[in-house]
């Protein structure tokens, strides 16, 4: 019995232990692409962290007690309560020979079952922009738009962007033309001038529907239709051209709705 | 390191598990000794350790030490050795 005793010390002795450290965190929601975890407490901003099944996501929300992280890959195959690991590595994708000719994900997975991809280069996804944007000067000298709540409110400068939204027919366009300088007395001459023109094609338009047009449809139906519409974007390339192409190039539906683009078939139900 | 409750009771266990018709048996010893390094779980070594503690007082529990002055019968010596 003893030489049992012996046996077991001998296998003691003949293990070895490692240890190794892995930040694990739990998932708490899912929902919308995005999963909220808890106990992730050394993830960096952008890092990769490892889902259950395969999945990929990107830390973006580091907050006090929780984690969130938007999802690279099967949103329904992470639950509630998976076990989350960091990978240490910012987003990045394999590079080289190795990637050649083989069909990879949007993060570098590969998708044709050929394997892994076998290389060591990796290359961020998010990384400076190239010289020629980062050499650009920054946005230092004012311009004055002219519309008073513009520039009160939300000063313009030279050479930034900015969003404008609004509902239709308020004039967004006119003033992204005057903040690009491409609005001046010739611009408003021109735009006014076209106004006027479309207000004549209208008219002749509306002339047309009623023995023209009527005519026409009954004849040629299934091939041509008119409608009376316009939109300003389409009038300035129809402009100098025949009510017809007026007429194919923007309709109007019942409601007031302007629908532009080239005629064709879904016109019909228009 | 402190063995804990469930180390030791995993241990008793295994010491239960050991036996065949209320003797040792070294086959199954050897098995549960094999599984349980192959699963790994948390404080095998210690849990071995504990084992080995729990065999060897097993072991000795069912032995008994014959002394002597003089030089014992055969017989004796002969029972003594077989265990």
């Amino acid at each position: 019995m003893s030489s049992i005793l012996e046996e077991i010390e001998t296998k003691i002795a003949g293990l070895k232990t490692s240890t190794s450290k892995s930040n694990v965190g739990v998932v708490r929601e899912t929902g919308d692409g995005v999963a909220r975890i808890e106990g992730l407490s050394d993830v960096m901003l952008n890092e990769m962290i490892e889902f259950p099944n395969g999945v990929f996501g990107l830390a973006l929300n580091l907050e006090e007690t929780e984690v969130g992280a938007i999802l690279l890959g099967e949103t329904t195959k992470v639950s509630e309560g998976d076990e989350v690991k960091t990978t240490g590595k910012l987003l990045q994708v394999p590079v080289g020979k190795a990637l050649l000719g083989r069909v990879v994900n949007t993060i570098g997975l590969p998708l044709d079952d050929k394997g892994p991809i076998k290389t060591e280069t990796f290359y961020p996804l998010e990384k400076k922009s190239p010289r020629a944007l980062s050499s650009r000067r920054s946005v230092s000298q004012p311009v004055q738009t002219g519309i008073m709540a513009i520039d009160a409110m939300i000063p313009i400068g030279r050479g930034q962007r900015e969003l404008i939204i609004g509902d239709r027919a308020t004039g967004k366009s006119d003033d992204r033309d005057r903040h690009n300088h491409q609005s001046g007395a010739l611009e408003q001459g021109r735009r006014r001038r076209r106004r006027q023109e479309l207000s004549t094609a209208l008219l002749h338009l509306r002339c047309d529907r009623s023995e023209e047009f009527q005519r026409r449809a009954l004849t040629r139906r299934s091939r041509t239709r008119r409608r009376d519409a316009v939109h300003d974007n389409h009038f300035r390339a129809c402009v100098g051209h025949s009510n017809e192409s007026i007429s194919r190039a923007v309709c109007r539906r019942g409601d007031g709705r302007v629908v532009h683009g080239q005629w064709n078939g879904r016109a019909h139900h228009l | 390191m402190k063995i804990n409750k469930e180390i030791r009771q995993l241990a008793r266990e295994m010491l239960r598990a050991s036996f065949t018709d209320g003797r040792l048996d070294g086959g199954k010893i050897a098995s549960l000794v094999q599984s349980l390094i192959t699963k790994r779980p948390r404080h095998f070594m210690d849990v071995l350790q504990y084992f080995k503690r729990l065999l060897r007082l097993e072991i000795e529990k069912r032995h008994a030490r014959i002394e002597g002055a003089t030089q014992l019968a055969r017989r004796r010596r002969s029972i003594s050795l077989r265990g």
